[in-house]
């Protein structure tokens, strides 16, 4: 019998992955369309096709002929008028652009920067651990990413909240409030057009946007557009994702304290419990792309134009692939997670959000290890893009400000 | 055995860095991994099949003659 023979499932379902109900069963959802239908077609936002099945997002994810990264993908259409570049582009042009922010994003330079990271966790925490109380996603989670990004790109890190502020409008307003989220973008934009003219006033730097305003390709600097793009980019990747994952894992350690104990015990558990906790807990639930030619996958018809969710999530949960998927197993052998998607477009940032959430987790397990949560835990309203923690009370046993920036701080005086 | 890395499929993840870094260094503007001289004998068979396992993109590629299997 070859695949022709087989019938298809009816493909369409009534989805929205942006709405609320998706945020509150996101996980039963993709494995109720695993059963009967994991190549689905929603007709919500225009229309769109979900792959839900691991080795389905896979082949997606490394056939950039067929499944295009180019910027008519998104669901819901986003209204900027140029590609953010890499992430809107396919080989074997990515490649040039991608070139440009890697000497900033590999594993060498996330590893040499993890003092500063650690540093900056221990003066995030000093602020409250004499206090026993916090909104640790606000004051931890949120801060330390924004303002390591904002420092690589050579922007003023203290502007963090608002950064933050526009960043969340455009990820998470942008299915149900495009008014606040297109406001957020034009600051953005805005701010960034304002970095590039100091720039060109006072002289490059030795800073990410200076990088990016000397790249070239194909022998070109990039216009002006695509420049604030891949900026814009480098903040939507750096401010909300590596946040949304160690939020997510703090809620886990409070629902399974026996995690918690284990990584007290055994912090050399650490690497293999964060792949554990990007694979159960994705921030980046899903990515479209844009079909380019009429075609039969895994049984569907798809036309060119159609646009397609690669949910990472889902796959990241599939009983094919992991076995007991929906349990947090930092002894797991073989995880091979897509939360970093897999292919050509690779999170650049992988390097960067390990080692971040590693020093946030062992700091918080180091500084407040009983904490426990004192509120109720808001999450992001939209978690068709980003699943993550806004805001997570939480109290704890008081503790010493650290000596070491008790001393930065005499020094100072 | 030999052991290397598909320098068409790897991607960069780097989780093989992670698992074995006596065995293997990253080329940062290919954005890939390649293996080192003598990883065999470094870090041994066990250890480059679990970076094997664990690689998101199938690129380490284990060949294992059979008296060592």
């Amino acid at each position: 019998m070859t695949t022709a023979d087989i019938k298809a499932p009816d493909p369409s379902v009534d989805l929205d992955h942006h709405s609320a109900y998706f945020r509150e069963h996101n996980y039963e959802i993709y494995e109720d369309l695993r059963g009967r239908c994991p190549v689905a077609h929603s007709t919500a936002w225009g229309g769109f096709w979900l792959l839900v099945d691991y080795q389905d997002v896979y082949d997606a994810g490394q056939d950039n002929e067929l499944f295009s990264s180019a910027m008519e993908k998104a669901v819901p259409m986003v209204g900027n008028p140029d590609p953010f570049v890499p992430i809107d582009t396919d080989p074997p042009v990515l490649r040039q652009y991608r070139r440009i922010g890697l000497p900033w994003f590999s594993p060498a330079s996330a590893k040499a920067l993890e003092p500063m990271f650690r540093e900056l966790a221990t003066e995030l925490i000093d602020e409250f651990i004499e206090a026993g109380e916090a909104d640790i996603v606000g004051q931890l989670t949120t801060p330390l990413p924004a303002r390591w990004i904002l420092r690589m790109l050579g922007f003023d890190e203290s502007r963090w909240r608002e950064w933050i502020a526009w960043i969340h409008a455009t990820v998470h307003d942008r299915s149900h409030d495009p008014d606040t989220a297109m406001a957020g973008v034009t600051n953005i934009y805005t701010n960034i057009t304002a970095e590039m003219a100091r720039r060109r006033a006072d002289g490059y730097g030795d800073d990410l946007l200076s990088a990016i305003m000397r790249g070239e390709v194909d022998g070109e600097p990039l216009r002006d557009e695509l420049v604030i793009g891949y900026a814009f980019l480098m903040l939507l990747g750096g401010m909300d994702t590596t946040s949304g994952l160690t939020g997510n894992a703090l809620v886990r350690l409070v629902e399974q304290p026996e995690l918690r104990r284990r990584l007290i015990d055994d912090p050399g558990v650490l690497p293999k419990a964060t792949e554990e906790f990007l694979r159960h807990d994705t921030p980046s639930q899903g990515l479209a792309r844009i079909i380019t030619r009429d075609c039969e996958f895994k049984g569907q018809q798809m036309r060119a134009g159609d646009r397609v969710m690669l949910m990472f999530a889902a796959a990241n949960r599939d009983p094919k692939v992991f076995t007991d998927p929906d349990r947090i197993d930092f002894d797991r052998v073989g995880n091979r997670h897509l939360a970093f998607g897999a292919g050509a477009h690779r999170c650049m940032g992988s390097n960067h959000a390990r080692v971040m959430f590693q020093v946030m987790i062992s700091e918080v397990l180091r500084r407040l290890p009983d904490y426990t949560i004192s509120g109720e835990i808001e999450r992001f309203e939209d978690a068709g893009d980003v699943y993550a923690v806004r805001r997570m009370p939480i109290r704890f046993t008081p503790g010493p400000r650290s000596s070491r920036s008790a001393s930065a701080v005499d020094s100072a005086a | 055995m030999k052991v290397f890395v598909d320098p068409a499929r790897c991607r960069g993840h780097a989780r093989c860095l992670s698992i074995a870094p006596e065995a293997f260094e990253f080329l940062e503007l290919e954005d890939r991994s390649e293996v080192v001289e003598g990883a065999v004998d470094r870090v041994g068979i066990a250890v480059l099949r679990a970076a094997e396992m664990e690689c998101p993109e199938r690129a380490i590629i284990l060949e294992i003659s059979e008296e060592q299997t």
